[in-house]
């Protein structure tokens, strides 16, 4: 992960994280937080996070539920966020195209 | 260009749906012809601060007040937000005074939900909102406090809001329709629209 800000940061931290979206509200958790110490205005860091085994990631009709990382940088709130997809055999979640909401059941 | 139907989208999935709350959330809020964010802080600051938004549910009220922020913080105001909903609780309301007591200059109160109050809940939440710097509400009808903007809804802001989301308008006629189904809730309306999307 690397960055580029006009002065060195007071705190720099990269999350992991999920999120839903869809009609209702959105709802999410971060899951875990690395801190990286002493960040300077242009920095290059690795970080390394141990998935969960879920949620999946989904996109359904009603839902979606999408992972990402995050780096976030203070002050300001500055952040980015890189999503990608945790499931098996690296895709998404998909329900058979003929279930209800009542009867769903993952593949 | 027009609005495409569910059927020519096949239905459309949650990350993609135009009208998925997090894109509905992003949507500026639209004031009635002749008023802008500096009418309306001029009205609330004509009346010392003190000031109550009123509008029917899904009108933009909740919209209004949080897009309301940042233009209270360049007056150099601290905004503290609360929120009742219909599912507050009496214990919620018997609290809240005690948590706007806490709200102290520059401290300025915004009360989504007002008319969830009882009178003997408001009078107490009138009296604990003294020492902020200002008090602005939202409420369904006028009362209590001067009133600065009054929300209508009507089929030219739904159409204005389909074609911010999707770049295509709906066919004539059916904002109407799609609101008076609903009672002129946007917010409803906009949630059938999902899923008429979603197929």
């Amino acid at each position: 992960m690397l960055w580029e800000s006009d002065g060195a940061p007071e705190t720099a931290e990269v999350r992991l994280l999920w999120f839903t979206r869809g009609k209702g509200t959105e709802d999410g958790a971060v899951v875990a937080t690395e801190i990286f110490s002493n960040p300077l205005a242009g920095d290059t860091r690795q970080f390394r996070f141990q998935l969960p085994e879920a949620p999946y990631s989904y996109n359904g009709k009603l839902i979606a539920i999408t992972w990402a990382v995050e780096l976030v940088i203070q002050p300001g709130n500055h952040f980015q966020r890189v999503t990608f997809i945790m499931g098996p055999d690296g895709e998404e979640v998909r329900l058979p195209a003929n279930s209800s909401a009542g009867e769903a059941s993952l593949p | 260009m027009h609005f495409r139907e569910p059927a020519q989208c096949a239905g459309v999935l949650a990350n993609e749906n135009p009208f998925a709350s997090s894109q509905i959330e992003k949507l500026a809020f639209r004031f009635p012809p002749g008023v802008d964010w500096e009418t309306l802080l001029k009205r609330m600051e004509s009346q010392g601060w003190c000031a109550s938004i009123v509008g029917g549910n899904g009108s933009g009220k909740t919209t209004l007040l949080e897009q309301l922020v940042p233009y209270l913080e360049a007056h150099g105001f601290k905004p503290a937000f609360f929120r009742l909903t219909s599912e507050a609780s009496m214990r919620d309301k018997e609290r809240l005074p005690e948590k706007l007591r806490e709200v102290r200059k520059p401290g300025f109160i915004l009360l989504d939900g007002a008319e969830q109050l009882s009178t003997r809940h408001w009078l107490s939440v009138r009296a604990a909102a003294s020492q902020a710097a200002g008090f602005v509400v939202t409420v369904h009808r006028t009362s209590r406090l001067p009133v600065v903007l009054e929300l209508e809804t009507n089929a030219e802001l739904l159409d204005d809001l389909v074609v911010e989301l999707t770049g295509g308008k709906l066919p004539d006629h059916e904002a109407g329709t799609i609101l008076h189904r609903h009672r002129g809730n946007v917010r409803e309306a906009l949630r059938e629209l999902y899923d008429r999307w979603a197929g």
